[in-house]
């Protein structure tokens, strides 16, 4: 009868979905396998400082120099190391 | 001008220090922030100019069996050739030098500095000392010159040229070997693995007293696998007398969304240390009955009992390198 679907016309669809299913999956699987390289080089990549030093660099340094204070030599700091 | 460095053309300079191998155009520095080619010739330009001045106990370098008790004059420039997402002492090593204060002391000035406050060694430390290169090693150079010991406190991420003629005139050195991965170093670091393992091996071989630093992140670097490989590495290439300090991770600059390290995990992977033959392992940043203190290898004597970085309590004393209750002798630099 028209409209009404057998056994057999719902088990096809069944694979189909599964068989997509899988498919679908699959694809994000290697699409993560993929990706996972291409992260870590961008991250690497990302820790590079930039190249170009500002303009005036060595007497912005000299504009920075400070006395030392013998006395706060053994202040407690947080640096570490 | 600089070490470690040839002309690459056209007024352009290659860093030979490291493996980054950075080449600048005239006006560009390098990937360490500090090393700048300035009109053809490369210069660390923090020469002589030190950001972080101060006099530290030895242990907090940290350093258990080297002159214990004894303060040590500790020098930094910002600067550095690693970008550790966990860095502790990011606002130094991470910034650019113009934007920092310093202080100006030649090596020269760095012995007299010494002296002045009774001083018998000096670190170069803080940052990576490697990178500020010169400094480090005029300043090691006159402090040897004047009898002094001198201590390098380094992520050893460089190449074996430069740390060779680095190691001929230091006393002692703590290295950090962050992890035993290359993913971890390139992930989190921006680094390699295998010139940190050079360096360590390098130390070693040249009679520089070594001890190692692994900084223990949840979840990055914590698995017992990897430490067991890393104790097995240390012990084959370095010997079971190879103090091997963990440390504990505080959130800090880029890793702020993880945890503190527990301590059980510290004291976890400590004993995986031991188990694997590691003589002297301890936990730093964990009060504990064993995690600070030095013990006999043959007989488990107390032999330094440390508070922090106080000790409170040695029986290694006046050059004595042996125990004093079974007479086994206890690797490290006593006097």
């Amino acid at each position: 009868m028209p409209g009404v679907r057998g056994c057999g016309g719902g088990g096809v669809d069944m694979t189909r979905r599964t068989v997509l299913r899988s498919l679908l999956v699959g694809a994000a699987a290697a699409a993560a396998a993929l990706w996972a390289p291409v992260s870590s080089a961008l991250r690497a990549a990302a820790h590079r400082a930039p190249c170009r030093t500002s303009p005036g660099l060595l007497s912005r340094l000299r504009g920075k120099t400070r006395p030392l204070d013998p006395a706060r030599l053994r202040d407690p700091h947080e640096l570490a190391g | 001008m600089g070490l470690a460095w040839r002309p690459a053309g056209a007024s352009a300079v290659r860093c030979e220090l490291c493996p980054k191998a950075c080449v600048m155009a005239p006006g560009e520095r390098g990937d360490c922030r500090i090393r700048v080619n300035l009109d053809g010739t490369l210069a660390a330009v923090t020469y002589g100019l030190p950001s972080a001045v101060h006099i530290d106990p030895v242990e907090k370098k940290p350093l258990y069996h080297f002159r214990p008790g004894l303060p040590i004059l500790s020098l930094a420039t910002a600067g550095c050739n690693l970008h550790c997402r966990n860095c502790q002492n990011w606002n130094l090593s991470q910034a650019n030098p113009e934007d920092l204060e310093n202080v100006s002391l030649p090596p020269a000035a760095v012995v007299d500095l010494a002296r002045r406050n009774r001083v018998e060694m000096v670190a170069f430390t803080y940052a990576e000392p490697l990178t500020f290169y010169e400094y480090t090693l005029e300043g090691s150079e006159a402090a040897r010159a004047a009898g002094m010991d001198t201590v390098l406190v380094t992520a050893g991420y460089a190449n074996p040229g430069p740390l060779r003629r680095l190691y001929g005139v230091t006393s002692a050195a703590n290295i950090d070997l962050k992890a035993f991965s290359d993913r971890f170093y390139r992930d989190v670091c921006g680094a390699t693995l295998k010139p940190v393992l050079d360096s360590l091996v390098l130390a070693r071989e040249m009679g520089v007293w070594l001890e190692v630093t692994n900084l223990v992140i949840p979840t990055l670097n914590d698995g017992p696998s990897e430490v067991r490989d890393m104790c097995r590495w240390l012990v084959a290439n370095l010997g079971a007398d190879t103090p091997l300090h963990f440390s504990r991770f505080h959130p800090r600059y880029k890793l702020e969304n993880l945890p503190p390290t527990p301590g059980e995990t510290l004291d976890r992977l400590a004993e995986v240390a031991r188990g694997e033959g590691l003589r002297y392992v301890y936990v730093g940043n964990v009060l504990g009955a064993r995690g600070q203190d030095t013990w006999c290898p043959g007989c488990g004597e107390l032999l330094v009992e440390r508070r922090g970085f106080t000790v409170t309590r040695r029986l290694l004393a006046g050059g004595r390198s042996a125990c004093p209750a079974c007479g086994a002798a206890v690797a490290g630099v006593w006097t």
